[in-house]
Formats: C-alpha cells, sequence, structure tokens
C-alpha cells in the first residue's frame, strides 16, 4: 500500500470569486480531486499533485470576516487588501501574493496599487500584479496601461531579490479582456511551480523559466510603451539586452547571494548623465498656483541643474467651500505645532479659480523633481522660508523631491499618494542593489506636519506614516517646517 | 475543518446562493452575473449552444449593477438579486430607492439585449429579489413582508412575483438558503 500525503494551504482572498477562480485555474495543471463546500459555502478543493501526494486548498473570501486572522496576513493587509493572499497555515506563513484589477490603467488608477506591492516585497512576499495593458475610459477612448508598476516591479525584485512581477492580459482590440493576452496563463503557471515547489515536488530552479518570459514580458512592455511615458529612461540599452530577463530570474530564485552589479539600470542620474538631446530640452513646467518653494525649485530646473521626466500632473480644482473647510481644519491642527517661529498662512485667496469656479490646489504640474545636489534643495528651503536661514542637509547628495498638493487633512497618509510615494521613492532613490542614489524629500504644502505626531510627540503609526518614514529622508510642511523623517525631530 | 470563526456580509451571504446553484445544477441554475468587490465579472454572460458562458453585456464603468443574475432555461426564468446583510439594511428608505432603481434597469437592459445568445431569453419573465441573513427562522415571513411593502413603494415592478432569499446558519453552524415567493418558504428554487 502507497503512502499518501496530503499538504494544506488556504487561499485567503478579497471575494470567494478571487479564490475559487484561482484554483479553478490550478485545476488546468493539477488533477482536481474533488471539491466540497464547508459549512454550506466555503470551498475546499483536493488536488492531486503527484503520486502519493494531495494538496488541499481552502478558500477563504473576504478577509476581516473571519477570525482569528492569521498575524502575517494582518500585517500584510496593513499595506492594502491583495485579491489573493496564499498561506500555509502549518508554518503560518504567506507564500505569494496576487493583485488584479480590472479598473482602467490611467493616472492614479496604476500607481495607487504600488503600495501593495511595496507592503508585500518589503515582508520579502513574491507578488503577481495582473492588469489589463488596455482599458477603456470613461471618454470611450482605450488607454495603455503606465510603465511605473512595471518599472518598480523589476526594480524591486532586484533590491529584494524576490519576484516582483506585473503581467498583462487584453489588447487594443480587447480592452479589459482577460481571456486575450499572456497574463492569466503565465499568472497561474508560476502560481502551479509556487505550489510545487512548497510540496516539493519541484525546487526554486524550475520557476526560473517562467519568471524569464514574465521578466521578458515587462521589458518588452516598457521597450514599447516606455516612450510614450518618460522621455528618458536611463541605460535602456543593459535592459534590453537578451540576457536580462534570465539575470533577473536567477537573482531572484538563487539560494546563495549572486551579484546583481551587472543589472545597470533604472538609475536616473544627475543632469550630467543625460544625452545631450535630453538635457537641452530641461525647462521647468511651471506653475498652476504660486508656491514659494516650488518657485525655487522650478529655478533650479531652469539653471539646468535638476529635471523633470514629464509635466502633465492633472489639476483637480475642488470646491471653494471644502478648500475653505480644509484651511480651517488645517489651522486647527497648526495649533499643536510647536515650532515657535513658524507661521501657519495657507490662505483661501491664494487658490486661483478654473474656468468652472472651482479653486485649483496643483502647484507643479510635475509630481516630482530629480535634483543633482541636496545643497542646492537646502538653497530653495532657506529661500523660501527665510526663519531656516541656516538650514543644510547632513550631507551633499542628488535629491529626489515628492510633490503632493493634498489639502483634505489626512489623505496623503492614503492613496493615491501613499501609491505614488512607494513607486517613486524606490524608483529614484535606489539602485537596483538597494543602495541608496538620492535623498528622499517630500513637499506638502498645504498639509500641516502635525498629523505625524501623538500628543508625545512620537511618529503615528498608521500605513501612511510607516511608509513615509520608510521611503522618505525629510518631508517638508505647511508654512515651511522640515520634519526629520528618521529621528521626527522638526526644523 | 475549518478553525476560523466567521461574521456574515453581503459578500458571503450572496456566496452562498451562488454555492446553492453550483450544488443544484439538476434544477437548471446558472450565474449569468455576479458582483464581487472586484475581479472579471463585470459583465452579463450567457450560456452559448455548446454551453459555454459568453460576454452578452458589459456594464458601463460607473454604471449601478446588481448583485447577482441567475438564469434558468427550463423555468424561463430570471431572477434579479439585490443583496445585504440585514433585512434592514434592504429597507432602509435611500438604499431601496436604489435598489428598484437598479432592477428595473437591469430588467429593461436583459428585455431588450439582443446579442445571439441572449436574445431567446428577452422573453422570460423577470422576478426581482432580495438577498439577506436570518439568524431567526420564525423571522423569516415577517421581513419578507416588510420587504415587500419597502419594494411596492419604491418600484413600479409587481411585487407578486418578488422572490426574496434568506441565508440562515443551521444548529451546525452551516448557512443554507431559504427561498420566499409568494408568502411561502422554501428549501430549494424550484417552480
Amino acid at each position: 500500500m502507497t503512502s499518501r500525503t496530503t499538504y494544506r494551504l488556504e487561499f485567503w482572498a478579497d471575494s470567494f470569486h478571487e479564490g475559487n477562480w484561482a484554483c479553478e485555474e490550478l485545476s488546468h495543471f493539477f488533477k482536481l480531486k474533488s471539491l466540497h463546500f464547508e459549512q454550506g459555502f466555503i470551498p475546499v478543493f483536493l488536488f492531486e499533485i503527484s503520486s502519493g501526494k494531495e494538496l488541499e486548498i481552502i478558500v477563504l473570501g473576504s478577509y476581516k470576516n473571519w477570525s482569528p486572522l492569521p498575524e502575517p496576513i494582518q500585517t500584510l493587509l496593513e499595506w492594502g487588501k491583495p485579491d489573493l493572499v496564499v498561506f500555509d497555515p502549518k508554518e503560518q506563513k504567506i507564500i505569494l501574493a496576487v493583485e488584479e484589477t480590472a479598473a482602467v490603467p490611467t493616472g492614479n488608477q496604476a500607481l495607487q496599487r504600488c503600495e501593495r506591492i511595496y507592503g508585500s516585497l518589503r515582508l520579502g512576499i513574491p507578488f503577481w500584479y495582473l492588469l489589463g495593458e488596455f482599458g477603456m475610459h470613461v471618454d470611450g477612448g482605450v488607454r495603455r496601461d503606465s510603465i511605473w508598476p512595471t518599472v518598480l516591479g523589476i526594480k524591486l525584485s532586484c533590491i529584494k531579490r524576490t519576484p516582483c512581477m506585473v503581467l498583462h492580459y487584453s489588447d487594443q482590440e480587447h480592452p479589459e479582456d482577460y481571456s486575450v493576452g499572456e497574463g492569466v496563463r503565465s499568472l497561474y503557471s508560476a502560481l502551479a511551480t509556487m505550489i510545487e515547489i512548497f510540496i516539493g515536488t519541484k525546487t526554486l530552479s524550475d520557476l526560473q523559466p517562467i519568471l524569464r518570459e514574465q521578466y521578458g514580458h515587462m521589458i518588452k512592455f516598457i521597450e514599447n510603451q516606455g516612450s510614450n511615458v518618460v522621455n528618458f529612461i536611463p541605460n535602456k540599452e543593459v535592459l534590453y539586452e537578451k540576457n536580462i530577463p534570465d539575470e533577473i530570474s536567477r537573482l531572484v530564485t538563487s539560494s546563495i547571494p549572486i551579484s546583481n552589479t551587472s543589472l545597470d539600470f533604472f538609475n536616473w542620474g544627475t543632469t550630467e548623465d543625460l544625452p545631450e538631446d535630453i538635457r537641452k530640452k530641461i525647462k521647468p513646467g511651471g506653475l498652476i498656483k504660486y508656491d514659494v518653494f516650488i518657485e525655487q525649485l522650478e529655478e533650479i530646473v531652469k539653471e539646468k541643474k535638476a529635471y523633470t521626466l514629464s509635466s502633465n500632473a492633472g489639476s483637480r480644482p475642488q470646491d471653494k467651500n471644502m478648500v475653505e473647510a480644509w484651511i480651517a481644519e488645517q489651522k486647527v491642527l497648526f495649533g499643536r505645532n510647536k515650532v515657535v517661529d513658524a507661521g501657519f498662512n495657507l490662505n483661501v485667496k491664494d487658490f486661483p479659480k478654473s474656468i468652472t469656479g472651482r479653486l485649483h490646489v496643483t502647484t507643479a504640474k510635475n509630481v516630482f523633481y530629480l535634483i543633482d545636489s541636496s545643497n542646492d534643495v537646502a538653497e530653495a528651503i532657506k529661500k523660501a522660508f527665510p526663519r531656516l536661514k541656516t538650514f543644510s542637509f547632513p550631507k551633499e547628495i542628488p535629491t529626489f523631491v515628492y510633490v503632493s498638493n493634498s489639502l483634505k487633512p489626512g489623505r496623503i497618509f492614503g492613496d493615491p499618494f501613499t501609491g505614488q510615494l512607494s513607486a517613486f521613492a524606490n524608483i529614484f532613490t535606489k539602485d537596483v542593489t538597494g543602495e541608496r542614489t538620492r535623498m528622499s524629500v517630500a513637499y506638502y504644502p498645504h498639509q500641516v506636519h502635525t498629523q505625524l505626531f501623538d500628543n508625545d510627540s512620537k511618529f503615528k503609526k498608521n500605513k501612511g506614516i510607516i511608509l513615509m518614514r520608510e521611503l522618505l529622508d525629510y518631508a517638508i510642511f505647511q508654512g515651511g517646517i522640515v520634519v526629520d523623517m528618521k529621528t521626527g525631530k522638526t526644523i | 475543518m475549518i478553525k476560523y470563526s466567521f461574521s456574515i456580509n453581503e459578500e458571503i451571504a450572496r456566496w452562498v446562493t451562488e454555492v446553492y446553484v453550483k450544488n443544484h445544477q439538476k434544477l437548471g441554475w446558472w450565474v449569468a452575473f455576479t458582483n464581487p468587490i472586484a475581479g472579471p465579472w463585470k459583465k452579463i454572460t450567457a450560456l452559448n449552444g455548446e454551453g459555454v458562458p459568453v460576454e452578452v453585456y458589459r456594464f458601463e464603468r460607473e454604471g449601478e449593477r446588481p448583485d447577482l443574475i441567475l438564469v434558468n432555461d427550463e423555468y424561463k426564468l430570471i431572477v434579479v438579486v439585490e443583496a445585504k446583510d440585514t433585512y434592514q439594511k434592504i429597507v432602509a428608505n435611500d438604499q431601496m430607492k436604489k435598489s428598484a432603481r437598479v432592477i428595473e434597469e437591469i430588467s429593461t437592459i436583459l428585455k431588450t439585449c439582443a446579442n445571439e445568445n441572449w436574445a431567446k431569453r428577452m422573453e422570460y419573465k423577470i422576478l426581482p429579489s432580495f438577498l439577506w441573513f436570518s439568524a431567526e427562522e420564525q423571522n423569516f415571513l415577517t421581513e419578507d413582508k416588510v420587504v415587500k411593502e419597502a419594494f411596492e413603494k419604491h418600484s413600479k415592478l409587481s411585487s407578486d412575483s418578488l422572490l426574496n432569499i434568506i441565508i440562515t446558519k443551521n444548529d451546525s453552524g452551516d448557512l443554507n438558503n431559504n427561498f420566499i415567493y409568494q408568502g411561502k418558504i422554501k428549501k430549494d428554487l424550484d417552480f
């Protein structure tokens, strides 16, 4: 009589459909022996993986309705709810997470899920993100996905040496169609292999060919779509080399440390590193709402000591009554300020009217600046906020400055701003080995710094603040108050 | 053996009915549309001549959708379901207004959808339906009556054909469906 071993996994999911769908797709890879529903609704799939080895998968839909929620899942969910989490209950370990979306990949849609990507990777959890390459916009036009989630996926794969994949479905003629393209098949091929690695019938090296294909797709996508999003992808000739998908797939599956120094791409350097034609074209993007600090940053761009990659940040004007209410709320928050010589200076009359009569809150037309020297940023701070006339950063280093114009209190700690920061800070402040290449600074002209702190002047611990502390060195708030995001010191 | 306890929400309640449909295929019901939080399910599908589900209607991005659409080709019936975890949420004024509107709008869509894989179903009778969880079996008919009255107040559709689905938990903790049609509680969705 042959012995039979039954392995168990839990598929935690946002909805039962997500988990059930995953199991149905797995039946293309493993023989489904049985399916029954515990308690009238909980799917329990039994697969035969190989002779003598079975896998029981229990699907638990709607995370928050279950108790006790396993601690690793609770921790991951703090960074957003992936659609599927594959969990080993015996070892209390997450094997992988999957996010899939039918949302149109335009504007912030593509970026807002980047905090989930980062949230998973920072915990060392392999992540697959499945989304439509082409989607139908509300205006009836077909839009194509942004490159940023894919760039982030490749960069985090290299830094964390963990698979971080972005897969696409649909095509131009079949927008939003899951059945078109390789994405769905490729996702479940990877999932099936990960399950076999869990069971022991395959090893990490068996995952390499699938990852090689997936990284190949990701790079091809950047090659095709990159020029529609940015004017410059550094060292793209290295990225497009034939062997790169293989190198990254080996890097993320190797159990022994291997060098990733040959993967020298996605390192947006100083203006001196720019191709001459790109450098020549550097020019300030202009402001929609005047801001004293942004004006200084624009001056640095004018001097060709900083650059931006696009200047098409959309302005979404806000209702005047809301603007007034938010300013009033921010003023109350500023009451807890302990920086004695700083003042609150938000005023509704400074917000220009749009053609509809609503008020613009957007300052810069771009979301971030890449500045050659932190000294120039320090000078800009001094000029913009005269009380900081002795301000300096501890060292000179190229600097990334992220701008969020949000005015509603608390908004900067959630979507889409945390997603933007997750994507851009990881992409622009680190190289593929994880070494810091730029200082990371955020500017929140309409938000008050006291929101970061509890009554004891200690950092609060919500997701947004944890993320900001991990990804920012300094944040500059309303009134020119600079917060050292590592120590909490306010200047 | 499941080692976790659960609380009921709309997602779980709706899923219990979907599981019933999966487990009672001999009755001939199939799911044409379901509205979970996300995923590739935001379209109405119908079985083509080969029994394969194909898209017959895609909701507008911001369009309102019901929570579930069930079809039975033998009975020539379509059930359009609005779900909540409790009946109190269903009869809340704004909610019932919205639900009645959604059911009426989707009924019009289904009665005029000329897609070749749907066309024969344009003539099917449409049953408006509400789905919720209730802990007490003795309250089923009272809750059904309250929902029916609220529906009558807000919809021009006849409440005579209202099919309410009440999810409940038995002594073993299993969730099951109860179908209330024309004042009678049925354990199965047969006609």
